[in-house]
């Protein structure tokens, strides 16, 4: 590579790029040295400190002999430091935040990254209440990091994909080599380097890019941003997507039953932690069919209903001026207005829009005899029970699958659910992840795994891997 | 198009049964009498504003509509005319049928029943002697209750603490009318003081804390013929039927009297030979009160009291028995038991209910007994 041509293209590129740092020394008594960095990428305390330091030196810019990569070597600390072949690669690691250093036909670049990223916060979107509170930030590094200070074994691999045309991420596909199944890593490596696309800038758009296709919008990847949560799923026999610049990883293959447990469900006592799994479980269908029962029972099949129920809700509707299902849709619509508004709402005023949307807006809608008192509760069940998932993908296919059944009810009735049940439950047996039963251990039926689905038990009697998981049984404890 | 189409019959064939609530007149009660070749039906509809929190006022909670009618269904839409909503009687309670109806002209009620869809097969069917169908469902009941609510209540409580009953729903009325080794048996309801006045509502409003409407023992009907039990016959007949499980009976001692709650007895017929049925059974009751001057204390005192008890079941069941085969009905399911048991004697059978006295019946009933503390003769001590 001719350094002048490289020299050139620099000074070219540097018309529409004004970050673009080209600083030329004298070296030697007949030599030139060209020391090129992005100042928004490196720090330039670095660069002053290490490498201008040293050609700054008046014995060094005079020497006779002159080997730069001798010299520097011996003279400037840097244990990252790396030679570059191409102009590609040149620009590669220019915008990851080294500088260059040409000299002749030697180029190296040296580590000068400057700290732009934040420091490692308490997670955001997966509140934790006991245990750890660290949480991955933009860094790749201080991510891989949080994962290596977990598990420090010989078997983690950490397998380094470039992707994107244009913006050169750096993903990483993590397993644990003596544990995982190992197909289903290739496959994910694959399904990565097969990404072609201008940039990638979160773990998300690697979400989107290889995901299987499943007619279906139950969610078939967990993203967390839980180191602890991460470490936890690497040791069971899963496979993690990390990325620069993005604060979650992508945890694969995902199961069904995966969104009703988290890592803190090992921080409590068993009993506690099965029950609520229990409850968050059942809040999951009962998000889910509440409102469509509901609507059927009250337009379609009232003889179910218990007299006295019956009356109360009969009582209920007096003087309001909608039928049943309007007054469903216009309340679960409000849910859904108070919801997207609390979400994009900084904290501090949330508390206030819970309020005036919950306790004003509802009772307010019924002292005015538009909507009744029974509905409001209906939808209010739902709704909270749509936010006990223990993570956020989930209110996708509650809300799809909540005005499915809607429909279904408002055209067929009882009959309309249990057509749309039946196809929520078909939909749900045959979503696959990466090849494996979503449904897993439940469908196909796994005895022993079912001592950490539902039920979890003692730690101490949870000796098996999940055969689903990981094609190497090896007994834990 | 094909899938417009497809689409168009999807959402053209529902909604087609779509009730709102507003738009029905719930049915608690239906009332069925029989007179002059016409039915007179009262129809109970709850009214929902009484129950309405915010516009709650003195308004009664339910409203008797009452028709007549060649058809129990034209009675009916002669009712709905004069509703401004659509009746269902997917919520009825209780039906309360007249003797008229049940002797008379039982064949188109009974096709009227089980035609109707809407009406649960778990509606309670009962009947009155003394007073109408109308009079029962129009009395005001205590805590403003619905009275078809409280009738189906009653029913249940005083055949499960009381025996005094006789529990028959929609089905059990079905299998009667339609089987020859069965008589139709109801519940009887009558008014305490049915001529206190002609409009009951008045008279009841002012003293609703207490019924006005009691549980007379269980009617028997067999073709013209209406039979009403005694005491003795309705505790019998659900002995034998296995419903007396926490009911409280009272026999005569040495002197004085003694209760025993029955928390389990099981009876049933259980042998045939040379025109003899073998009744077995068992009681099992705590002794709870006790007035009696044998001490309680000693070993032999429960031995006592359990030979008594012995003696006064044999005796109301063989007064029963003789009392059945006076009146030639077969009230305590003897055909029933022949029936399914020993099918060629019952083929040899013409009318069980003319022939019920060509059999006898040979009881033998344990009875276990055991003592609460804290009785008299602990006091005593």
């Amino acid at each position: 590579m001719n350094s002048k041509d490289v020299i050139k293209k620099l000074y070219e590129l540097k018309k529409n790029m004004p970050d673009l740092l080209i600083k030329e020394l004298n070296y030697g008594l007949f030599s030139t040295v060209y020391i090129v960095a992005f100042e928004t990428v490196c720090s330039t305390d670095r660069i002053n400190d290490f490498i201008l330091k040293f050609f700054g030196n008046k014995r060094n810019s005079s020497k006779k002999n002159i080997n730069i990569d001798k010299d520097l070597e011996e003279f400037v600390p840097g244990i990252n430091k790396k030679p570059i072949k191409d102009f590609d690669n040149l620009l590669y690691f220019l915008f990851s935040g080294f500088t260059v250093i040409i000299h002749d036909s030697t180029i190296l670049a040296y580590e000068t990254r400057a700290s732009i990223d934040r420091g490692v916060n308490p997670p955001t979107s997966e509140p934790v209440t006991r245990g750890p509170k660290d949480s991955f930030n933009e860094n790749y590094n201080i991510n891989l990091g949080l994962i290596r200070k977990r598990i420090k074994s010989k078997e983690l691999v950490v397998n380094e994909i470039t992707v994107g045309r244009e913006s050169k991420s750096k993903v990483a596909v993590i397993y644990m080599e003596n544990i995982c199944d190992k197909n289903v890593a290739s496959k994910i490596i694959s399904d990565i380097e097969s990404i072609d696309i201008d940039g990638v800038f979160d773990v998300n758009y690697i979400k989107e890019l290889i995901r299987n296709q499943n007619y279906t919008f139950f969610p078939t990847m967990i993203v967390t941003e839980k180191p602890d949560d991460t470490s936890k799923n690497l040791v069971d026999g899963k496979i993690i997507v990390m990325m620069e610049n993005s604060p979650e990883v992508l945890l694969l293959p995902t199961f069904f039953i995966d969104f009703f447990q988290n890592n803190e469900d090992y921080y409590r006592k068993p009993f506690f932690v099965s029950f609520v799994r229990i409850i968050r479980i059942l809040s999951f269908f009962v998000s889910i069919i509440l409102p469509a029962l509901f609507l059927s029972l009250l337009t379609y099949d009232q003889e179910i209903l218990p007299t006295t129920l019956l009356i109360n809700f009969a009582s209920q509707r007096n003087n309001i001026p909608f039928p049943t299902v309007v007054e469903l849709l216009i309340l679960l619509f409000v849910f859904e207005i108070i919801y997207e508004g609390d979400a994009r709402t900084p904290s501090s005023s949330s508390t206030s829009l819970s309020i005036l949307g919950a306790l004003v807006l509802g009772d307010a809608a019924v002292n005015a005899g538009l909507i009744s008192p029974i509905v409001v509760i209906v939808v209010a069940i739902s709704s909270i029970s749509s936010l006990l998932s223990v993570f956020q993908e989930m209110q996708t296919p509650i809300r799809f699958w909540r005005y499915t059944l809607l429909v279904f009810v408002l055209l067929f009735g009882i009959v309309g659910f249990s057509v749309g049940v039946t196809l929520l439950i078909i939909n749900l047996c045959t979503v696959e992840s990466y090849g494996k039963s979503y449904l897993s251990p439940f469908v196909p039926f796994d005895l022993k795994s079912q001592s950490n689905a539902v039920i979890r038990r003692n730690l101490r009697h949870l000796k098996y891997r999940k055969p689903y998981l990981s094609n190497n049984s090896i007994r834990k404890g | 198009m094909k899938k417009l189409l497809l689409l168009c019959c999807f959402l053209l064939c529902g909604c087609y049964n779509h009730k709102e609530l507003n738009d029905l007149a719930i049915c608690s009660a239906m009332g069925i009498s029989y007179n002059d070749g016409e039915y007179d039906i009262s129809l109970q509809i709850v009214n929902t504003s009484a129950f309405d929190q915010k516009t709650s006022s003195d308004n009664a909670v339910f409203y008797v509509y009452n028709e007549k009618g060649a058809t129990v269904y034209e009675a009916i839409d002669k009712i709905s005319k004069d509703l401004s909503k659509e009746i269902t009687l997917t919520q009825l309670k209780i039906i309360v049928i007249d003797e008229n109806a049940i002797t008379d002209n039982l064949n188109s009620l009974v096709d009227f029943l089980m035609n109707d869809l809407e009406i649960s097969l778990n509606v309670l069917v009962s009947t009155t002697l003394k007073s109408t169908p109308y009079d029962i469902l129009s009395v005001v009941v205590p805590n403003n209750e619905i009275n078809g609510t409280y009738l189906s209540n009653l029913i249940e409580v005083n055949n499960s603490n009381f025996g005094n009953s006789y529990l028959v729903d929609l089905s059990n009325f079905f299998v009667n009318y339609l089987t020859d080794y069965n008589n139709i048996i109801l519940t009887n309801i009558e008014l305490k003081h049915p001529n206190e006045g002609e409009n009951n509502n008045d008279i009841l409003k002012d003293t609703d804390s207490i019924s006005q409407l009691f549980i007379d023992y269980p009617i028997v009907f067999n073709k013209d013929d209406v039979y009403k039990l005694s005491f003795d016959e309705s505790i019998i007949l659900n002995l034998v039927d296995n419903n007396i499980n926490g009911n409280s009976l009272t026999f005569e001692c040495d002197g004085g009297n003694f209760s025993v709650m029955i928390f389990k007895s099981k009876f049933g017929f259980d042998n045939f030979e040379n025109n003899n049925i073998y009744l077995n059974g068992n009681i099992s009751g705590t002794v709870n009160e006790y007035n009696c001057s044998y001490d309680l204390d000693e070993s032999d005192t429960l031995k006592k009291l359990q030979d008594i008890i012995k003696k006064e079941i044999y005796k109301m069941i063989d007064s029963s028995f003789d009392n059945s085969k006076n009146i030639k009905i077969d009230f305590l399911g003897v055909g029933k038991y022949l029936h399914y048991n020993y099918p060629d004697v019952y083929k040899k059978i013409d009318d069980i209910n003319t022939e019920i006295s060509n059999f006898n019946v040979i009881n033998k009933i344990d009875v276990s007994l055991s003592k609460q503390g804290n009785l008299r003769g602990d006091i005593n001590e």
